[in-house]
């Protein structure tokens, strides 16, 4: 039932102690890198957890200020990976990792793996993006962990998804529930039930997607299985921070790996028990690069009832939202200013732009509507069908996914004063 | 040589009448017009009798706006005429960017307007064939 029960089902008082434990070690460690030594994080003086309260936050400007190696506390020869955002225009967010660290990683994604009813016997096909991005090589080692046969295919490709899920008799998937309704669409189209056809598939681990309880009745309905919600982020390893358990009420996240907070986004004030608030977190275990109170601008709510798994580490409720503009399309993180800098370094477009989001099937839509600025209209399609497809291009290039470009006359976006809304979300959850 | 009036607009209903009732409210003639669509936006090609006034119109208010010399072509004798002015352009390797054409009140007098990029000498190369080329002032006129 459990991958380290001794862990998992941990009375508070221990957990809290083992947390309290690791701060200070954290404290410690985290002290030797350029960016906290500047905040002078050595004389700060931890002696029960709610201290930790008295820190400074660490932001994801933060991380972007101190590229490449300010976060960084121990040598180079060290850290054996390193993981990164996307963005070629503005500075990427980089995360590194020691032995140490992978493998305490990989130990937490095993654990939820085996938390969801993963075993040995298992074929797992990994669907979602490998390289710089977590998903995919966090749950890949996990699997691998644990001992399952493990398939990377990682995104894409529908037809040779389906036909390795039937040659192989693949029990779990791991996959972004919009890519999972896309998959359920194509099997439905030609014909073929899972039930029937995949027998052996059971699991599904949805993640790198904020998704409602709606979409997952949906995967689970179609293919017949049961449906697990994953919440991670690259600052704290990417995937096997929080997972959902065999009782799917909330996501249990691992407190000795990570100490969190839900505050308010304004006043960074811990937030009312039941209350929703911006989840922190400060990692407890990271050795080449500890993060202290990263804002992680998710909104969640603390669950502190007991759980029926016996699980003592608390949950979170499913991610409602975010504090900040962050857009999240197909697993990829995109910030409004990704595009606006690409419509800046634009010569015939204007500096208004709107970004609406839609559901297209199952899939997310995103629509760039510009100005077209003009001084550089001369009177033909042709020039301006160029600039649409440049535009494209290079919001591809920047963003990962291919936007439709929509050049709008002069004038016509209007701008509220104060702060523009430049996001229009209009998806079904 | 006579002046065509560019327009970019969105592909949406109303915008012809939106951008119309705006030059002829201030008393400019509508001597012909097309659009040029291409998916969600388009181009509305117009010719006026004051092309010049009409651009700053638009201008003003607040149109991405265009203006370019266009060959117009009276054309006597129908269909033949236009075959001529074809027939013409294939010959010479002239390409043909935009065209549209109309009737006027004069009985057997036909304009058609031709954009075309290349080449420079262009009027010279149809007025030679023995076609009548318009200026501004003559569609004035008209």
């Amino acid at each position: 039932m459990y991958w380290d029960q001794a862990t998992e089902t941990m009375s508070r008082d221990q957990l809290e102690n083992l947390q309290l434990k690791r701060m200070k070690e954290t404290l410690n460690r985290a002290a030797k890198a350029p960016f906290y030594q500047s905040l002078g994080i050595a004389d700060y003086v931890i002696k029960d957890l709610s201290d930790i309260q008295k820190l400074p936050v660490t932001t994801k400007q933060d991380l972007r200020d101190a590229y490449p190696y300010g976060m960084v506390c121990t040598p180079l020869q060290e850290i054996i990976r390193l993981h990164s955002s996307s963005g070629t225009t503005g500075i990427p967010t980089v995360v590194y990792h020691s032995r140490e660290d992978i493998q305490m990683w990989t130990e937490l994604v095993t654990r939820c793996m085996y938390m969801i009813g993963m075993r040995p016997d298992d074929v797992f096909q990994n669907m979602i993006g490998y390289g710089l991005f977590t998903g995919g090589l966090g749950l890949h080692y996990g699997a691998e962990r644990l001992g399952c046969l493990t398939i990377p295919t990682g995104p894409g490709n529908t037809k040779r998804q389906l036909m390795f899920m039937k040659e192989f008799d693949v029990s779990v998937i791991h996959v972004i529930p919009s890519y999972a309704l896309h998959l359920a669409d194509t099997l439905e189209a030609a014909g073929i039930n899972p039930k029937k056809e995949i027998p052996k598939l059971k699991s599904a681990i949805l993640g790198a997607e904020p998704h409602s309880e709606e979409t997952r009745a949906k995967i689970e309905d179609f293919f017949g299985i049961d449906a697990f919600n994953s919440y991670g982020l690259s600052e704290m390893n990417g995937p096997g921070v929080a997972f959902e358990c065999q009782h799917r009420q909330g996501l249990h996240l691992w407190e000795d790996a990570f100490f969190f907070e839900i505050v308010d986004p304004e006043t960074l004030k811990p937030t009312a028990p039941g209350q929703r608030g911006e989840l922190i977190m400060t990692t407890l275990t990271r050795q080449a690069m500890p993060i202290i109170r990263y804002r992680t601008k998710d909104l969640t709510i603390r669950i502190t009832a007991e759980c029926a798994c016996g699980r003592t580490h608390q949950r979170i409720e499913r991610i409602s939202g975010r504090s900040d503009d962050m857009m999240i399309l197909k697993g990829v993180n995109i910030f409004p200013i990704q595009i606006e800098q690409i419509l800046i370094g634009t010569p015939g477009v204007g500096r208004n732009y709107q970004i609406m989001l839609q559901s297209k099937g199952h899939n997310d839509h995103m629509i760039v509507k510009v100005e077209v600025d003009p001084s550089i209209f001369i009177g033909d399609i042709s020039s301006l069908e160029k600039l649409r497809g440049k535009l494209t291009r290079e919001l591809r290039d920047e963003i990962l996914i291919t936007p439709e470009v929509d050049l709008c006359e002069p004038g016509s976006i209007t701008v509220a004063q104060g702060k523009a809304v430049r996001v229009i979300d209009n998806r079904e959850s | 040589m006579a002046h065509q009036i560019s327009l970019f607009v969105e592909n949406k209903p109303g915008k012809l009448n939106a951008v119309l009732t705006s030059i002829i409210g201030k008393k400019i003639d509508i001597k012909a017009f097309m659009i040029a669509s291409a998916g969600k936006f388009g181009v509305i090609k117009l010719l006026v009798d004051e092309p010049f006034k009409a651009r700053e119109i638009l201008k003003d208010a607040g149109h991405a706006v265009a203006l370019e010399e266009v060959v117009v072509v009276e054309i006597t004798e129908m269909p033949q005429g236009i075959q001529d002015i074809t027939g013409l352009f294939a010959s010479k390797g002239i390409n043909i960017e935009n065209a549209y054409g109309f009737s006027t009140r004069e009985k057997s007098k036909s304009l058609f307007i031709i954009e075309t990029k290349e080449p420079s000498n262009i009027k010279e190369v149809v007025t030679a064939k023995g076609f009548n080329v318009l200026s501004d002032a003559q569609i004035y006129a008209l």
